[in-house]
């Protein structure tokens, strides 16, 4: 049925429907056009990346990148014979896409990745392979020598006898990684006469970053390679090093800036980029256009013709798949030695994929299959939240939650939070037995002393002004630690009293702080006490808003907030805080909460089916002082917890906050309040687990 | 039936049809509009390129109201 075509199948089929949105401020309309001849003859892999210098150079690279799935490395292998490429470096480069694509073969597991990327734009002959740099993803594979496995990978891409690089020092660059820090990346200069290696390090930290780079012999200044990594440390969530090796090390060090974002949901990029131009190593119109890349070419949003390949791939799929490019930022790097200044790159690029309906979460949990057919994982309820929320930190060590998807579809401008969800998290974990959470807990507490100036406490994410309630959660973080008299934290307790309002209630943010034209436009955010901010603090030794926590129970024994939709939160803190006061008023008005809190419990065990409302309400019944009062309604509501914990270890994300207008005062009245939750499940992971964990022996 | 209309009920034949699906997936790798419009052709289907590509930007927006917005 197929027919022979006349033009051959290549990465210009994907191009040509990206090229339109390829910024002009980064890739000039003449060197698309190259890039455009260059992709002609390139493998037809739906994907492609882009190098650009962020100063005044406007050289492009160009990337494509391969995995061993749907017979990628065959394509390649197909492209390179249709091609007629030929010469050493293509026989090499197809005997080992020949052992790759081998599940039998060591490499086939030891490579997740392969990268490769053309040198410039140059003209050269068809059937010449264009001169390219080869970049191996190691995969972390335990039981198996990573040296020897890589060493093996590079001799059979650049031939036995033609490295011109020191074999003893790569094996360092192994060998001098400490504890939770690897290498990466290994790539391969094949354009060179003799070829030198790139060595990706990543999860280095400030404190082994040093050692490191002494023990591989890195010959520049330490102090400096230091200063920057730390200064880029505080705007990004991830830096790999990146060193060239030769004879010796060279000079020339990188240092690869990821964020787990993209913009325009994470402001992150913006403020990394902006500091980047303020210190001469960016273009202004360059850190626009970037900010502008990340979004998705479709078949309705592209005027070219869509490759009949997905088209056809897409048939032969559900109706539910819709095939569609996503256009992503990876990464910026910067160099030191190479120029005067530090140079920056930026990587960004776009890949294929399907578009798909959210999976619901609670069949999954229902079913105890994941989408891979993977069986329900075994272990605690408490052991598997645990993973889950250590493996959910930044590799800076932050958790990050609520990116701000609102109910209209609409994404807010704030991006994530991580100060005030990092707080929370580490509250959580400082209360726990285990090593491993105490550990996060203390990291947790580090990375916000070090994030602001002392004394002025926490908000939201770096971008936003210090809050209340961010602040108050550091407190907790830092008392569960011990940390409670420590410097910063009677800081930035001092601070906190700034927020009390004459009713004794807290607001959430300072008068003025947000910068609004008058007063009455914030007057619901900074001028009215807020329960659930209030309910947060009372438990830091703060007598007026223990207080105005007795005033504001409601008949029903419960107490709303002011920024959630749940009830369940408020309450749940209102009756913590007023349980470990010693009278007995206190007391009756704990016992009111949890009468409440068993009102809400469906008979399902479950409060909403929300997870996080539902620990919530076990959190206020385990403050009931006769457990068995409680019991049975505590036990429906743990055993719909426990069937509705994802194999990953987390709860449907369930904690929903509303966002008034800063001018609006209650918004149980407003109907418009747009609202979001927890989308990466962090926030009610860690509520249940503090629930669970908070259980009556 | 010509056209675009043609076009958009052999996309929606194409997934519910098991000849039309086992034809689909006797396709290369690198088949072309011009071999998809070919099989819409033999099935039936009197439609161009120019329609399938027409057609398939249509049913994908349809698609994505459906599942995605809709489903949302």
């Amino acid at each position: 049925m197929s027919s022979a075509r006349a033009v051959l199948p290549s990465l210009a089929d994907s191009f040509d429907l990206l090229a339109p949105s390829l910024p002009p401020a980064l890739i000039p309309p003449a060197l698309t056009s190259e890039l455009r001849q260059l992709t002609r003859r390139l493998a037809p892999l739906p994907r492609a990346g882009f190098e650009v210098r962020l100063g005044s150079s406007s050289r492009v690279d160009l990337q494509q990148w391969l995995t061993t799935r749907d017979h990628e490395p065959q394509i390649l292998r197909e492209h390179i014979r249709r091609a007629g490429w030929s010469g050493p470096t293509a026989g090499r480069l197809d005997e080992f896409l020949a052992r790759w694509s081998d599940p039998a073969d060591p490499l086939h597991v030891a490579c997740a990745e392969l990268w490769l990327e053309f040198d410039g734009t140059a003209q050269i002959a068809s059937t010449e392979l264009p001169p390219l740099s080869l970049f191996l993803a190691l995969a972390a594979v335990d039981g198996t020598n990573r040296f020897q496995t890589t060493a093996a990978m590079i001799a059979a891409l650049i031939g036995e006898g033609r490295a011109g690089f020191s074999r003893m020092i790569l094996e360092r660059c192994f060998d001098a990684c400490p504890d939770g820090a690897l290498i990466s990346h290994v790539g391969l200069m094949l354009g060179r006469p003799k070829p030198s290696v790139r060595v990706n390090v990543k999860r280095l930290d400030g404190e082994s970053l040093p050692d490191y780079l002494s023990h591989v012999g890195w010959p520049g200044a330490l102090p400096v390679a230091v200063g920057v990594f730390e200064e880029l440390r505080r705007l990004v969530d991830r830096i790999a090093i990146c060193l060239d090796i030769g004879v010796a090390v060279s000079p020339e060090l990188g240092f690869e800036c990821a964020l787990d974002g993209q913009p325009p949901a994470d402001p992150d990029w913006s403020a990394f980029l902006g500091k980047l131009v303020e210190w001469g190593w960016c273009n202004r119109a360059k850190r626009e256009a970037l900010v502008g890349w990340p979004g998705l070419t479709t078949p309705a949003s592209s005027s070219a013709s869509w490759p009949a390949p997905l088209i056809r791939d897409e048939l032969l799929q559900g109706a539910d798949r819709l095939s569609a490019f996503e256009r992503r930022l990876s990464h910026v790097k910067i160099t030191l030695g190479r120029t005067r200044l530090p140079e920056a790159k930026a990587y960004f690029g776009y890949f294929h994929t399907w578009l798909r309906p959210p999976l619901d979460h609670d069949d999954i949990g229902h079913s105890g299959i994941d989408p891979d057919g993977r069986k329900e994982p075994s272990g605690r309820p408490i052991d598997r939240a645990l993973g889950f929320l250590l493996a959910r930190r930044t590799q800076s060590g932050w958790w990050r939650d609520f990116s701000g998807v609102l109910s209209d579809d609409r994404r807010w401008r704030a991006g994530a939070s991580d100060e005030w969800v990092t707080a929370y998290v580490g509250a959580v974990l400082a209360g726990l037995a285990s090593d491993r959470a105490q550990r996060a807990a203390r990291d947790g507490w580090a990375l916000l002393v070090e994030r602001r100036p002392p004394g002025i406490g926490w908000g939201f994410n770096r971008l936003a002004p210090p809050d209340a309630d961010s602040t108050a959660w550091g407190l907790r973080l830092a008392a569960a630690l011990g940390q409670g008299a420590s410097p910063p934290a009677r800081r930035s307790r001092e601070a906190l009293n700034g927020y009390i309002l004459a009713d004794g209630g807290l607001a959430t943010y300072r008068d003025g702080a947000l910068g609004l034209p008058s007063a009455a436009d914030s007057v619901g955010w900074s001028r009215t006490a807020h329960v659930c901010v209030t309910a947060a603090a009372a438990c830091l030794g703060c007598r007026p808003a223990l207080e105005f926590l007795r005033r504001a129970q409601r008949e029903d024994g419960s107490w709303t907030g002011y920024w959630w939709e749940d009830a369940e939160y408020t309450t749940a803190l209102a009756a913590d805080a007023l349980h470990a006061t010693p009278g007995s008023a206190d007391q009756e008005r704990v016992e009111a909460a949890a009468v409440w809190a068993v009102g809400r419990i469906g008979l399902d065990g479950s409060v909403r089916q929300s997870a996080f409302a539902t620990a919530l309400c076990v959190r206020i019944l385990n403050l009931v002082d006769d457990p068995a009062v409680t019991r049975d309604h505590r036990r429906r509501c743990i055993a719909w917890l426990s069937a509705h914990q994802r194999p990953d270890g987390a709860w449907p994300p369930s904690a929903r906050l509303r966002v008034p207008g800063p001018e609006v005062a209650n918004p149980a009245g407003v109907e418009s309040c747009t609202s979001t939750f927890d989308d990466a499940g962090v926030f009610t992971t860690a509520t249940v687990l503090m629930a669970l964990a908070s259980e009556p022996a | 039936m010509t056209g675009i209309q043609a076009a958009l009920d052999f996309l929606r034949a194409a997934r519910r049809q098991d000849s039309l699906r086992l034809a689909l997936r006797d396709l290369s790798g690198d088949v072309t509009l011009d071999d998809l419009a070919r099989l819409a052709q033999a099935a039936g289907f009197s439609v161009t390129t120019h329609d399938l590509q027409r057609a398939y930007a249509i049913d994908w927006r349809l698609r994505q109201a459906y599942y995605l917005v809709h489903a949302g």
